[in-house]
């Protein structure tokens, strides 16, 4: 096995998603609540040969700019950036006039201080609905005409740009894109850049939007998803309340036997009996420990109480979930298609349910692609109070004792 | 085209008020704006009036004053 | 950590010795674009792949609907090669961090026609498709990850395969940028009026633009102990790589550069190095009146010694091949450190009087020795990626 990389630890976690109003919601469908089916809608691209498509997808997410970040330069930049970046203002920021949720970490008092931030998203539809209107532009009039503002929208990198741009984060900049282990490699890079040092703290989201353009590129058999995710993050420190993310692990799967290996990737982050890889670092008071978190159906005292999947692949979702031994949640059934975030919102949801249960609480978030590309990590919580309500005490409605299975 | 419909044009890309659009209120320098602001203005006035700048016009448009002055000098009457 | 193959495409052709012979010859290899019609276009140049080059991908690479998909795969069959890594071997991790603009989205532009734009298939929405061609030619068993931070995508792909050495993550690492010539990114620098007529003269005094170009570089990056154990020889060594954003404007660098000092900063910190140890910048240096300035100063004061640092662009040759600059450009880096020869920014006729703070190469290159190279990189959106590449004691040449 290689060296582990750093756990990372979660100051903030921010959401624009369609019908969820914020992380103990997203915790609440994570336990199996039900999210109102999404309408359809039709889709077009004017003076193409795409036809209009009609799709399961609900009704757009409204950016809801925190004010800090609203304001002039704004009109030009495409949806999916004002998502991204109302996201990642979210997980920079508690709100004005609020004490952080207390799964919060906040060991970094003066971020400013502490050293660059970085910002790190993954997308496959930023900048694709922009491209398209160029081309439909050079197709339809004069050299010269087609619009200045929207070509430089017209790459990845706008959600990532336009986060560093209006939050002011000078540290490195980077988009990833492909399949949905995209987004889980967005959060390996960044605790490879806060091990390094190159980054005390980074922002890392994921994010998509829906457009006719859009609509190639997705699975036909799921909602096409919109909106977006952004976890803040920072090198755990031992001892440190809080939710982590770590023990990343990214490999290729033979392509023709994904169900097996899926599997066999799976136990691997989960030795049976281990309570040492997922439970509380030796020393932690026994009595943190929630019974009923702790034992799972057919599961080991601290290991991962289930398994959150992103993948395209619906066969390999249940083909996991099948395995019996612990619930599997898959991203694309409940929430949608996001494309090259789908690994980033299965790390959101594992953090907003771990953030509802009493610690410690442990999951796997995983993403695999039909080629065989697959990255899996573990968010764990620690050091929280033993309260059976979790996390929040009384700011919020507990979850129930166990994931949903799809 | 009007004064008006044209300083209500560049107020929309340039997300200013359209009375900050004086005929001397420098682009660049007093209503901090930038280069692809400028060039979809441009753009915008291409497309509408269907007129083509060249590169040299296009760059000397430093302020409001020197549009209306391009566009009168190609024989396109501005009214107010 | 040490460089132990590389690979191109470029406009000189397929291989990375083609890449450096045109450099040596100083050959300008843009020109009217073929690939579309731009007869009504006020500016027609690319730096294309020669239409003979591509056709000999046939006998290469399998097809695809991305031409930078196959571009990609015949660089990284060739960099495995020149490194005696073995491409269809299940015995070493083997992972693939592989940089891009616009991924497969140029396919679109195949469509752009008078009136309606034709689409066909759906590769150009799936962008995972370009690591398609790659993945039919060379056994990944590690991961696969794919970067499109903007122009400096090579540089990143380099610094994340570097750090998944280092973590022990994977054995070998496949680096690389890629691009394809963009009938969108046409348009759009045409609607910028950012696009040079003939010729791109970065840091002249009349540069009027740039040219987009295109291909693909790849290097592969291994710890020097695995190569040594083979018997191979390192080609050079990657003593460090920093990244920043600009955080300032999504087209306009900050006009103090601010992203890119701290990136030259930074490499030199983790390598331990100085300003005089750099003996060539190869610059980033598009041919566009701000952007050449800014660099220009900001190199001037990120590298402040008894000498002005030593400075050339390639772009006057091959044009601004984005996704593909800046590994293409670490692949010169690579051959300069081996030759001793820095490169001369080929189409200089009149150095701007702006960048009086840097050394700007003359057109003929100088013989000198060559032991540390600083490349940098970057975009629209502010993305700044730097990498410094040392000569290896051992290496080849």
């Amino acid at each position: 096995m290689p060296p582990v990389d750093g756990w990372m630890v979660v100051r903030g976690l921010g959401l624009r998603l369609p019908g969820v109003a914020d992380v103990a919601e997203l915790a609440r469908l994570v336990d199996g609540a039900p999210l109102p089916p999404a309408p359809v809608r039709r889709f077009e691209a004017p003076e193409t040969d795409l036809g209009p498509l009609d799709r399961r997808t609900h009704a757009p997410v409204p950016p809801r700019l925190p004010a800090a970040v609203a304001g002039r330069g704004l009109r030009v930049l495409p949806p999916e950036s004002l998502l991204a970046l109302a996201a990642a203002a979210d997980a920079d920021a508690a709100p004005a006039g609020e004490p952080p949720d207390p799964w919060l970490a906040t060991s970094l008092v003066d971020p400013v201080e502490a050293g660059p931030a970085a910002v790190l998203w993954a997308s496959s539809t930023a900048g694709l609905a922009e491209y398209g209107t160029i081309c439909v532009e050079a197709a339809t009039l004069d050299p010269g005409l087609s619009n200045p503002s929207i070509g430089p929208a017209s790459a990845f990198n706008g959600p990532a740009a336009t986060v560093s741009i209006r939050l002011g984060l000078d540290g490195p900049n980077e988009t990833t894109t492909g399949g949905t282990t995209a987004g889980l490699s967005a959060l390996v890079e960044a605790a490879r850049l806060l091990g390094d040092g190159a980054a005390a703290r980074a922002l890392v989201g994921g994010s998509a939007t829906v457009s006719r353009w859009s609509l190639a590129g997705l699975a036909d058999e799921y909602v096409a998803a919109e909106g977006a995710a952004c976890l803040a993050v920072s090198p755990y420190r031992d001892g440190e309340p809080g939710i982590r993310l770590g023990r990343f692990r990214r490999t290729s799967l033979d392509p023709s036997d994904l169900a097996a290996q899926c599997r066999a990737l799976v136990r691997a982050a989960r030795p049976a009996g281990s309570g040492r890889v997922a439970g509380p670092p030796a020393g932690a008071p026994s009595d943190r420990r929630a019974p009923e978190r702790a034992a799972p159906v057919g599961g080991t005292p601290a290991g991962p109480v289930g398994t959150i999947v992103s993948t395209v692949d619906t066969e390999l979702a249940e083909a996991l979930a099948d395995d019996g031994t612990r619930p599997v949640w898959h991203l694309e059934s409940s929430l949608g298609d996001f494309g090259a975030a789908g690994g980033l919102l299965a790390a959101a949801c594992a953090v907003a349910y771990c953030a509802s249960a009493p610690a410690p609480t442990s999951l796997l978030a995983l993403a695999i692609e039909p080629s065989g590309n697959a990255a899996i990590l573990e968010v764990s919580s620690w050091g929280a109070p033993t309260s059976s309500s979790g996390w929040w005490g009384e700011r919020s409605r507990p979850v129930g004792a166990s994931g949903s299975r799809t | 085209m009007s004064t008006a419909v044209l300083r209500d044009l560049a107020a929309e890309i340039f997300e200013v008020n359209p009375d900050e659009i004086t005929e001397g209120a420098a682009f660049y320098e007093d209503l901090g704006i930038d280069s692809v602001q400028k060039v979809e203005f441009v753009v915008r006035i291409e497309r509408q009036l269907g007129v083509r700048l060249t590169d040299e016009e296009a760059a000397g448009l430093q302020d409001f004053g020197d549009t209306l002055a391009v566009l009168r000098d190609r024989g396109i009457s501005v009214g107010p | 950590m040490v460089v132990s193959g590389v690979g191109a495409v470029s406009g000189a052709g397929l291989g990375a010795d083609a890449l450096w012979t045109a450099v040596t010859e100083r050959r300008v290899l843009t020109g009217p674009v073929t690939r579309f019609d731009m007869s009504r276009y006020p500016a027609r140049c690319g730096a294309e792949i020669p239409a003979g080059a591509v056709a000999d991908l046939d006998a290469m690479v399998p097809g695809h609907a991305s031409l930078a998909a196959r571009f990609l795969a015949v660089a990284a069959l060739e960099a495995l090669r020149h490194a005696g890594v073995p491409e269809r071997s299940r015995a070493h991790r083997l992972g693939v961090f592989a940089g891009t603009v616009m991924a497969t989205r140029p396919i679109l532009d195949q469509g752009i026609g008078a009136g309606r734009l034709d689409v066909s298939g759906r590769a150009w929405a799936q962008p995972d498709t370009l690591l398609g061609t790659l993945r039919e030619v060379v056994t990944v068993t590690g991961p696969t990850v794919l970067f499109a931070p903007g122009c400096a995508a090579g540089n990143s792909a380099i610094a994340a395969g570097a750090r998944a050495v280092a973590a022990g993550e994977v054995d070998v690492a496949v680096c690389g940028g890629v691009s394809e010539l963009s009938l969108e990114i046409l348009a759009m620098f045409t609607s910028l009026r950012a696009l040079a007529v003939d010729t791109v003269r970065p840091f002249d005094v009349n540069r009027r633009g740039t040219i987009p170009g295109e291909g693909a570089g790849v290097l592969v990056l291994e710890r020097a102990d695995r190569v040594a154990a083979r018997g191979g020889r390192p080609l050079a060594r990657l003593l460090a790589c920093a990244a920043a954003a600009d955080a300032h404007n999504p087209t306009q660098p900050h006009p103090d550069g601010n992203g890119l000092v701290s990136t030259i900063h930074g490499c030199l910190d983790r390598a331990r190095l100085t300003s005089d140890d750099v003996d060539w910048v190869c610059a980033h240096g598009t041919g566009t009146q701000a952007s050449d300035g800014i660099e220009a100063r900001a190199v001037a004061k990120a590298l402040a010694g008894r000498r002005r640092p030593v400075v050339s662009s390639i772009k006057g040759q091959f044009g601004h091949a984005e996704g593909a600059a800046a590994a293409l450009e670490a692949i010169v880096a690579v051959h300069a450190l081996a030759a001793d020869l820095v490169p001369g920014n080929v189409t200089l006729i009149e150095p701007d009087p702006a960048c009086g703070g840097i050394d700007l190469v003359e057109p003929t290159g100088r013989r000198a020795p060559v032991g540390v190279v600083l490349s940098q990189a970057f975009g629209f959106g502010g993305g700044v990626s730097t990498v410094l590449l040392g000569k290896d004691d051992h290496a080849a040449g």
